[in-house]
């Protein structure tokens, strides 16, 4: 998708644009680089406004407001929370093992960031058109466990390397159920291309895959949700992080911009799966209704059904953001007992009986 | 294999109590006060900073000795014509003092009140100022009454 970007790009420059040679490479490299850098900018963007308005959230549940003061409604609070971190002094334990405590936050955040190079934001938006996409993002999302193991364990500190062994096992336990989730999409798809399966789900509500086969796919848009929020370390799955218990987990020693980088590698992951559960059960940027809006109002341009599909594209995946807050503020803290007897004796059993009954629904 | 069922559906229902009620503190209203721009409304008993009216104090010395920290520091000088004041009871009284300095160091205080339950005229009062805090230990002291004013000396 970004290749055939670029290449219209450098058509038109060559035809409109007199004597510019660049070589190929060149040529590619430097639009790679920038539109690397859009993603980057658009998640850390995100992230920031994702911790701003977790706060809101939080505080609003609790009867309080939350920040107000910095900007209109506290709206550039995560430009101030960011300042400060980057001035602060960057600090690496004697105990620490240095190259690898340094390196942690790039990996987890490269985990992150990787996701988003395989969603399609809106018809025509994506970075990538691959055709294992569900393949890939179940791949690179593995990163984010690796950046946390390596964190908990350079940092030199037992509650660290603890918060890093729970995260593992966590994380691990959890990606068998957002497997078969995943295996069920595809075969429901036929496809692991996430355009493909967008396009399917075309037309209106009754045909996203979450009303495909009621009840059972809306029991696995349950399960992938619950897994989901275990995957990416949200309260009541917090466990890696329990403030109460392992002070603050694999970033405990972790200051100035490395905490920032953890900080919004949790809020992009946060953005991510929610993305994913909209594009694979809720029609990523299709519309609810028969129609688009807008092209039903100025007509059918391609640029009008873009820009209202990443509208609803977004609003979609902030929608499952705000539940994932809405239940952080409302569940206490699984014990580690309790999150494996989740994962292994409730979510993986009945996400594989949903996938078997699916696979003979299939045949009739 | 029932109680397995029961158990989730359970857990289910009892995460969707908990989202309402949590919900509905989303929407209600907050709890939090603005604090510089909104401002506790004091009750009327509150005892915030003790005040003196000085153009009603008579210098009778009670709040001086009741005092149990001693914080007040009262000086006055004799004036022919003594100006009249309506004491609490309604009665009128001859204010035969002038005040010319009426110290209060509310460092010193104790919030007790003694000193405002015996003043005859209720010349000395509480407010309902609650923000006393202050960078040195000097602007902790309040004057309350103006000084004498000293003609100027005649140049020889």
């Amino acid at each position: 998708m970004l290749k055939e970007y670029i290449d219209a790009i450098k058509s038109f420059a060559e035809q409109n644009l007199p004597v510019i040679n660049v070589p190929v490479e060149l040529w590619y490299i430097v639009w790679l680089f920038i539109f690397g850098g859009i993603v980057l900018g658009g998640m850390m963007l995100f992230a920031g406004l994702a911790a701003y308005a977790e706060r809101r959230v939080a505080g609003f549940l609790q009867s309080r407001l939350g920040p107000n003061r910095v900007g209109p409604q506290g709206l550039l609070q995560f430009m101030a929370d960011g300042i400060k971190l980057v001035m602060k002094e960057d600090l690496i334990p004697t105990a620490a093992d240095k190259i690898l405590f340094r390196l942690a936050p790039y990996v987890l955040f490269i985990g992150t960031l990787g996701i988003f190079a395989a969603l399609p934001f809106s018809k025509y938006v994506g970075i990538t058109n691959l055709n294992l996409g569900l393949l890939y993002i179940l791949a690179i999302s593995s990163l984010v466990v690796i950046g946390i193991i390596m964190a908990g364990w350079s940092s030199g500190n037992k509650w660290s390397l603890l918060g890093g062994m729970r995260s593992a096992a966590q994380i691990i336990s959890y990606e068998i159920p957002i497997g078969i989730c995943f295996l069920t999409i595809i075969m429901m798809a036929g496809t692991m291309n996430m355009n493909t399966i967008t396009e399917l789900q075309a037309g209106s509500i009754i045909n996203w895959l979450v009303f495909r086969y009621p009840p059972l796919t809306m029991v696995l848009f349950l399960i992938y949700f619950i897994a989901s929020m275990a995957e990416v370390n949200r309260t009541p799955f917090d466990i890696p992080e329990a403030e109460s218990e392992i002070v603050g987990g694999y970033h405990t020693e972790y200051s100035g911009m490395r905490f920032a980088f953890f900080y919004m590698g949790e809020y992009g992951n946060m953005f991510a799966v929610s993305a994913i559960a909209s594009i694979l059960f809720l029609g990523g940027w299709q519309s609810p209704l028969p129609f688009f809006i807008l092209n039903a109002l100025f007509g059918d341009y391609a640029v009008l059904t873009a820009i209202e599909g990443f509208g609803w594209f977004l609003a979609k995946s902030l929608a499952l953001v705000f539940l994932m807050m809405w239940l952080r503020w409302t569940l206490p803290r699984y014990r580690v007992d309790q999150l494996m007897t989740l994962c292994w004796k409730v979510l993986l059993p009945i996400s594989l009986a949903c996938m078997l009954i699916i696979g003979v629904w299939m045949m009739i | 294999m029932v109680n397995y069922f029961k158990s989730i559906w359970v857990g289910l229902t009892s995460i969707l109590v908990g989202m309402a009620i949590t919900i509905k503190y989303f929407f209600s209203k907050k709890a939090t006060m603005q604090y510089p721009e909104e401002r506790w409304q004091m009750p009327e008993r509150f005892r915030g900073m003790v005040k003196c009216d000085s153009s009603k104090c008579i210098s009778c010395l009670y709040c001086v000795n009741i005092c149990p920290v001693s914080l007040i520091t009262l000086e006055s000088v004799k004036v022919d014509v003594p100006a009249k004041v309506i004491n609490l009871e309604g009665k009128e009284m001859k204010r035969l003092k002038d005040v010319t300095k009426f110290e209060v160091d509310i460092s010193k205080c104790i919030f007790c009140g003694l000193c405002i339950e015996g003043c005859p005229t209720g010349a000395i009062y509480m407010s309902h100022e609650y923000e006393l805090s202050c960078y040195s230990r000097k602007d902790m002291v309040y004057q309350y009454a103006t000084p004498p004013q000293v003609p100027p000396a005649e140049k020889s």
